[in-house]
């Protein structure tokens, strides 16, 4: 069977289990008599186990049904201890360890020793006596049996056979589940992963009486080490409300498609005409909904904080709490992607160097007309802008000029210089600082604006503005006399090399053939008026269309395609023709995206 | 009193409020701009930002200068440019209401009027009449390029 393909979707969702039991285990440790927490934590083990051994994840199958014991019997206890708490904050750990090995192809590391470990002298004591140990004898077993085409009524009969293997052992997934069987139909076919200590001998000798049984394949589900993985690696899972209104959608493109066909045959030109406004209206809705496919809510970066912050507190030895609000809020995937890490950045700084002893930290997030604001506030110590002054001036960071005419606002945008620091001693998580020139600079990448606020004994708070979404497009980049230009990949049809040779004149105009089509050279330099070239054997060109018209874009050469931000470009430039935006690339480089049609109408 | 930076254009003391003034960007990189009219010379990356550098001395019809790489982030929401100019100097602190010689009623030459200091003449930059001029001058539908420029060559 070929699970690769499963694989990243397996992959996404042990994480997000994971991710919950973490903020689980963090929410019973304040309260461990939350029946209600234990009973989710139950569940999110349970899951874990189920997902990884149907795809035939042994270890972390193991270690998740090993988890899932345990919080079975702090279940029955109605409370759950500290030091059980951290045990199984460790082994939530471990299983992200196995998902690392499982995502990068490797096999999963051996977590026997783990399991066999003891929870507490109190609680082994009272584990049932089969549980300790006898975990690594148990085998996972992938059965999978076929019946008979003849066989009446297979359903009832698997259903049978179904029950008959529950007795063999610990049956961790079956398929199809037994409501699907029970649903009736033509279902001849079951998979079956079992834990057992039945040899695959024993199994299929007690088989033998089974005559409607055609095939019996006993197997051991082994992590599979292929290398495979995804192009383009992320899955994304959307609700079946928003594909319900793709599929109508492309309902009503194909009926617009038929009214346009008959208005073009009727030569019904009012008709066309509507047609075709409904048409530009029904690809700006498919736009607009495929743009929400992209829309994740926060609480996918912030849902790993309360596990972050309550071992960073105790690593500090001080008392923190975390409070969260509106993470419901969704933005652009790419965004929160590239938030991750400054998010954990600046509640590590508010951890280390904000609060004192004892403090809250607020990660709060809301909608400002089309942009989505991020703040992390904490109610520490703040920051001197006074002290911050002299610090910079201190390290040569500014003048002693610059500081004494600096705004307060502007002192406090000194912590995001790279090297700044007014942390006496820097602590091995974090420096204030050392993050927040990292924070900076993601954030801007974004097009948003990291405000600071703050001031002495009442509390810092980091705000981050951001775009609801990016308008992220791939570009291929373009060297012109020394510079660099890109031009959307939407906008080019395909780029070739032509030998001198092929080119050709007609009239002042120079042409070349084309896949049989004589096409107009148009030089790039020349749009932009920059110095021409020396005469070369051959060029570099880009096929792309003008008014409906191709036309071939002579450049230097091709300087790769990159997927980038752009922004929107500030008054005045905003009005130049023949540029669509900007983008600063990974370097701090500006490069500028053309529009090919708008600089050619110029130069009329 | 005020805080002043003067720069120099050409031979000129020129001067703008440090109000005025968001920052001085000290090693500006200058990234190509392409499609923009001959004053706008470039664009640099402002903590992420994307903003046009306007050559002061060409756009007000100085003689060719040799720009400094110390240029100017003008504070304005409505006007977000950079200003390349010939050489920053120290700042200055004066008292506007008076060391102002003249007003100008010249709008063109987006000064908002002269102030001695210590025996210098020091024109003060008028953003507002800048910001009109380099739209009108500048950005022109149709993008014709003419220029406001005073000649002082």
């Amino acid at each position: 069977m070929d699970m690769s393909k499963y694989k990243a979707m397996f992959l996404t969702e042990a994480r997000e289990h994971l991710q919950k039991m973490a903020a689980l285990l963090v929410e019973v440790e304040r309260d461990p008599q939350n029946r209600g927490g234990i009973d989710a934590l139950f569940r999110e083990a349970h899951s874990i186990k189920g997902m990884a051994a149907s795809m035939g994840y042994q270890q972390t199958a193991d270690l998740a049904h090993h988890l899932e014991d345990s919080l079975d019997l702090f279940r029955q206890q109605g409370e759950i201890t500290p030091e059980a708490i951290d045990r199984l904050l460790a082994g939530a750990d471990l299983i992200e360890s196995l998902l690392a090995d499982i995502d990068a192809g490797r096999e999963e590391r051996n977590v026997a020793s783990f399991c066999s470990g003891e929870f507490s002298v109190k609680e082994i004591s009272e584990l049932p006596p089969t549980e300790a140990g006898s975990v690594p004898e148990e085998l996972t077993l992938q059965i999978s049996l076929q019946l008979h085409d003849k066989v009446a009524s297979p359903a009832a009969r698997l259903l049978v056979i179904a029950k008959q293997l529950t007795k063999f052992g610990n049956v961790l997934s079956c398929e199809p589940s037994e409501e699907q069987i029970l649903r009736g139909g033509n279902v001849r076919q079951l998979v079956v992963i079992i834990q057992t200590r039945l040899s695959e001998t024993e199994i299929k000798s007690s088989f033998a009486d089974y005559s409607e049984v055609s095939r019996l394949d006993i197997e051991t589900p082994q992590p599979k080490s292929e290398v495979t993985s995804i192009a383009g690696g992320a899955t994304v899972r959307v609700g079946t409300d928003l594909l319900d209104r793709f599929i109508s959608l492309t309902g009503e493109l194909i009926t617009n498609r038929y009214m346009l066909q008959s208005a073009a045959g009727d030569k019904d030109w009012d008709s066309l005409k509507d047609g075709l406004g409904r048409l530009g209206r029904l690809v700006k809705d498919l736009h607009h909904q495929v743009l929400q496919v992209r829309m994740m809510p926060i609480d996918t970066v912030t849902g790993r904080l309360p596990r972050l912050v309550r071992d960073l507190a105790r690593r500090s030895a001080k008392d923190v709490r975390l409070e969260l609000e509106g993470t419901g809020i969704e933005l652009d995937r790419a965004i929160l992607e590239e938030l991750a890490d400054p998010l954990i950045h600046m509640v590590r700084n508010a951890i280390d160097h904000g609060i004192d002893k004892q403090g809250t930290i607020t990660v709060r997030a809301w909608r400002q007309r089309d942009q989505v604001m991020l703040q992390v506030a904490d109610n520490g110590r703040g920051m001197d802008p006074a002290l911050l002054r002299r610090s910079a001036v201190e390290k040569g960071l500014i003048g002693p000029g610059q500081a004494e005419v600096m705004r307060d606002y502007d002192a406090l945008q000194l912590v995001c210089l790279p090297g700044f620091s007014t942390a006496s001693q820097l602590t091995a998580t974090s420096g204030r600082g050392v993050g927040m020139d990292v924070v900076k600079a993601a954030v801007e990448k974004l097009g948003g604006v990291l405000n600071i606020d703050a001031a002495p004994g009442r509390g810092t708070r980091f705000t981050l503005k951001l775009p609801l979404s990016v308008a992220i497009i791939k570009v291929l980049l373009l060297n012109v006399a020394n510079k660099q230009v890109a031009l959307p990949i939407t906008r080019v049809l395909q780029t070739i090399e032509v030998e001198r040779n092929q080119i050709q004149a007609s009239g002042k105009q120079r042409v070349f053939s084309f896949n049989e089509e004589l096409l107009p050279l148009v030089s790039l330099r020349k749009i932009l008026a920059l110095a021409m070239p020396k005469a070369v054997e051959r060029v570099a060109v880009v096929i792309t269309e003008v008014l409906g018209r191709k036309i071939g874009l002579v450049v230097d050469d091709f300087a790769g395609q990159s997927e980038v931000f752009v922004q929107a470009l500030p008054s005045p430039i905003d009005r130049l023709r023949g540029l669509s935006g900007g983008t600063i690339l990974g370097d701090g480089r500006i490069v500028f995206i053309l529009d090919i049609q708008g600089l050619l109408e110029r130069k009329r | 009193m005020a805080l002043l930076l003067p720069f120099m254009l050409g031979d000129e003391r020129y001067g703008l409020k440090l109000t005025d003034i968001q920052e001085v960007i000290e090693e500006a990189v200058p990234h190509y701009l392409p499609a923009a009219p001959a004053e706008i010379i470039a664009a640099v990356n402002v903590h992420g930002r994307i903003l046009p550098v306007l050559d002061l001395p060409l756009f007000l019809g100085f003689p060719p200068a040799n720009l400094s790489d110390r240029m100017i982030v003008l504070a304005q929401r409505d006007f977000p440019m950079v200003l390349a100019v010939d050489q920053l100097e120290p700042l200055l602190s004066v008292d506007l209401e008076q060391t102002i010689l003249t007003q100008s009623d010249a709008p063109q030459d987006c000064i908002s009027g002269v102030l001695n200091w210590q025996g210098q003449m020091i024109s003060l930059l008028d953003l507002e009449q800048l910001h009109k001029a380099v739209q009108e001058n500048c950005f022109v539908p149709g993008g014709g390029h003419g220029s406001a420029r005073t000649d002082r060559r």
